[in-house]
């Protein structure tokens, strides 16, 4: 258990704080409650762009990173299709820079058409980078497209294509940063060794004459039944081999499902000895990886189950067999229950080192307070512990059906 | 004026508290490094082998002995032998290094010296089954193959593997080299090599003194002589006259590669090297990313780093562009290499970077497994254990002038090899 102190500022900031003397930094976490789901469908990619602008300057900040760095600290950010995520590291004796930095870019952000020009060019080189010259590149893309229709969970968070980017007008860009940069659409979290008293203080000073207009994001989504019917999407991308994912949607991370699901994915195919290596890697060798997980979206989850094949395996053949794997795993029923206390107690164990870490605290309190209750990180172990083997395989059976599943059959491209 | 335009006071981080890194001895003479934080309720065990890919007579052998380990032992199968670890909920890591290579356990406090004894014994009567070992050329001969379809891939080795002929440093090994594993050549070099008798342990995390003690009562029964490792003298290496060129037709992105090796300097060259490491392309205020990234946006990510000494000491600068730009960053790239020769160092960017260096100096304190691998530089550079209590000192020490002594002995362009892949 750890002791979490929680207060809202008069401007709406929520902050979560948690003290650790046994550590020579503080970690300065800042959620904002937007992401790629909350882009316009001509112009997707934007949210990660904007993450990008974030660290051009604000009104009184010339250059963010090299005033962090000269501060002795480290800083980073990361987007996904639900919230965009900051995060400053400094020694504890220059952690007052790091309120400056952060509160002033919620402040007044300094997007100009030269920023804006230089980080388009960065983030076109980013996608790149990610989609054309990596093997699997395009996956994201070609998931979406195929799970959704109409919701705006159908792009990844890199955008639909680099033209979007390309696109974008300084127009657009204020316009995006003056309705989600919010101090009532955010959370700060502040974790290290920073008493109390002394975050509230420096908190009031920086973040609470932050006032401006406008409401938290509602994450209003267009709301996409799942699919019920099988869907298959052809795709040819840089990739040595054939490969096949099967793709279903999934109950959110606030839904009790959700863990559950997690479990699941970590029994099937979370370890060297897995039903899935076991099969297809190893006895049947028609793939030379094979492997699962449950996305824990905030929105909606989603499980992903595939296999790379080896050279000469058909994919129709691959399809099946990962068909038949799941569900004959979940036909064992308490013949698995070994293996469920097994990844019962991996479970807890990696939350116990996940929460050895400073920052990976620093963000989990402030996904928790995003999600409504920052208390969840204190009963994460508790949950764990509390599932039993039937309902695990029983949501497994409801959410993963034969007939509803996505698949894509991944070629190499000439 | 608002109290925004005013920057806050921020200060020099020039000395701290620090702990020597002890490396003990138990009774019958193994070394160890003991490493205590309580109620944090986990531990984090390390057998540090004096072996690694620099021992082996052909590539891949010493990554299939270390990744095979827990693949079959003359008792168990590996899946006996995996599932007890995951019942334990605990995780145990392989790897192979150059100079040396390590097994990792990770696991609740209750579970560790059960888990000890478990891996200890079955790895070290690892048989390597013949089918495990048809996998595992599958598996990883996928995994090379997605490797070797990106520009980086490939600006790397080619670089690396002309700059090092002749040295393990330069073997990358191809599909051949995995199809061809032998069983009795893994099995060879796990008898000459992984000898837990021979290695170096760090126990971390919430383990005291007593349970400490425990676990070194059993590695005794183990003990054959004392951790010993060898690094190699160095090498003379000479960069190549003409820049490589790797096309990949469907790349949309050039990657770039520059590297030379570092032999073995002092701890004043150390501290020198690593400030201009930084100015050049070492972290985000540097000069690379500035000029390249923030001012021209040519890139998403450049940067230049040292590779640590247990796995060669290499010197890189690396980035990927547009394949329009891919002359015009190389020859800036270069432009600032020069520059950082003939033109001494603003005082306030030499600031900068100590203040950046030695914040992460002392932040690499924090945490309950930060010992190990700084354990690992006193041992294989054979400095005294109060080494890092000298370490903020000489970094405030230093001056713009030392840092262009070492850009004139290191940073000099035609010593470093250049290597283009992609759709050049």
């Amino acid at each position: 258990m750890i002791e979490i102190n929680r207060f809202v500022l008069k401007n709406g900031l929520r902050v979560v704080h948690q003290h650790d003397a046994s550590v020579s930094t503080v970690v300065l976490n800042t959620l904002y409650n937007v992401g790629a789901r909350d882009e316009n469908e001509d112009r997707t990619g934007f949210a990660h762009l904007f993450e990008h602008l974030m660290f051009a300057g604000s009104e009184n900040v010339e250059s963010f990173d090299q005033e962090i760095e000269e501060a002795g600290g480290q800083n980073n950010a990361f987007t996904n299709n639900e919230y965009t995520n900051y995060y400053i590291s400094v020694p504890v004796e220059n952690v007052e820079t790091a309120f400056w930095l952060e509160s002033d870019r919620m402040l007044a952000l300094n997007i100009n058409a030269e920023s804006l020009s230089v980080q388009q060019g960065v983030v076109i080189e980013e996608f790149k980078q990610r989609c054309f010259n990596a093997p699997f590149g395009m996956l994201w893309h070609h998931v979406r497209e195929l799970l959704y229709k109409k919701s705006s969970y159908r792009w990844p968070t890199i955008g639909l294509s680099f033209e979007h980017i390309e696109n974008a007008s300084l127009e657009d860009v204020k316009s995006f940063y003056n309705k989600f940069y919010l101090p009532q659409n955010a959370v700060l979290s502040v974790v290290g060794n920073l008493p109390l008293v002394e975050c509230k203080s420096l908190c009031k000073k920086w973040f609470e004459s932050i006032e401006k207009q406008g409401d938290s994001n509602q994450n209003k989504y267009i709301n996409e039944p799942f699919p019920s019917e099988k869907r298959e999407l052809y795709a040819e991308d840089l990739s040595p081999n054939d490969a096949v994912f099967l793709i279903w949607r999934g109950p959110s991370f606030n839904d009790d499902a959700s863990l559950v699901l997690d479990v699941f994915a970590d029994m099937l195919g979370g370890s060297d000895v897995s039903e899935l290596q076991e099969i297809l890697v190893k006895k049947e060798q028609l793939c030379n990886a094979a492997e699962c997980f449950y996305l824990r979206g905030l929105g909606e989850g989603m499980f992903m189950l595939y296999g790379i094949l080896n050279p000469g395996v058909e994919k129709t053949l691959v399809e099946k067999r990962l068909i038949e794997v799941l569900n004959g795993f979940i036909d064992k029923g308490l013949e698995n229950k070994f293996l469920f206390e097994s990844t019962q107690n991996k479970a807890y164990t990696g939350l116990l080192f996940e929460m050895i870490n400073p920052l990976t605290r620093a963000q989990k309190l402030a996904l928790w307070e995003h999600m409504g209750d920052v208390n969840g990180i204190n009963h994460e172990s508790e949950k764990i512990k509390s599932l039993n083997l039937e309902n695990v395989l029983l949501a497994a059976s409801q959410y993963f059906k034969t007939e509803n599943v996505s698949v894509i059959h991944y070629s190499p491209k000439n | 004026m608002s109290f925004r335009n005013v920057r806050p006071h921020t200060k020099t981080i020039e000395s701290f508290d620090i702990q020597n890194i002890k490396i003990d001895k138990s009774p019958a003479g193994q070394l160890y490094h003991h490493q205590f934080t309580p109620d944090i309720g986990v531990a984090k065990i390390s057998f540090w082998f004096p072996c690694g890919t620099n021992d082996q007579f052909r590539p891949f052998i010493a990554s299939a002995a270390f990744d095979l380990l827990l693949a079959g032992s003359n008792k168990y199968t590996e899946k006996q032998i995996v599932e007890q670890i995951d019942y334990w909920g605990a995780s145990v890591s392989c790897e192979a290094g150059v100079l040396g290579s390590t097994v990792t356990l990770r696991c609740k406090k209750e579970v560790a010296l059960d888990l000890i004894q478990w891996v200890v014994q079955n790895t070290s009567q690892a048989i390597y089954p013949e089918d495990q070992i048809e996998n595992y050329k599958f598996v990883k001969s996928g995994g090379l193959e997605r490797r070797m379809q990106t520009p980086g891939y490939w600006s790397e080795r080619n670089a690396k593997e002309k700059y090092y002929k002749g040295s393990q440093l330069g073997v990358f090994g191809n599909l051949q080299d995995i199809e061809s594993l032998k069983k009795e050549e893994i099995v060879a070099f796990h008898m000459k090599h992984i000898d837990y008798g021979k290695a170096m342990i760090f126990i971390s995390g919430d383990i005291d003194s007593k349970e400490c003690l425990s676990i070194m009562n059993f590695t005794d029964t183990l003990f054959s002589s004392a951790f010993s490792i060898t690094v190699p003298k160095c090498e003379k290496f000479k960069a190549s006259e003409q820049t490589s060129k790797h096309n990949i037709k469907n790349s949309s992105q050039v990657s770039m590669y520059l590297m030379k090796h570092i032999g073995e300097i002092n701890e004043k060259t150390q501290h020198s090297l690593t400030l201009l490491n930084l100015v050049l392309g070492g972290y985000f205020g540097s000069r690379l990313m500035q000029e390249l990234r923030e001012k021209q946006g040519l890139t998403y990510g450049i940067g230049s780093s040292f590779c640590p000494a247990f796995d060669g000491r290499t010197w890189s600068i690396s980035g990927e562009m547009n394949s329009d730009n891919t002359q015009k960053a190389l020859v800036e790239t270069m432009q600032i290499m020069n520059h950082l020769k003939t033109e001494l160092i603003d005082e306030n960017e030499l600031e900068k970077a100590k203040r950046y260096y030695s914040g992460s100096f002392r932040s690499g304190f924090d945490g309950p497994f930060s010992s190990a691998l700084k354990c690992q530089h006193l041992i294989l550079r054979g400095l005294d254990d109060d080494h890092f209590r000298n370490t903020l000192p000489t970094i405030w020490s230093l001056t713009s002038i030392d840092i262009q002594q070492v850009a004139n002995e290191y940073l000099e362009v035609s010593e470093f090899e250049v290597s283009l892949a992609g759709n050049i």
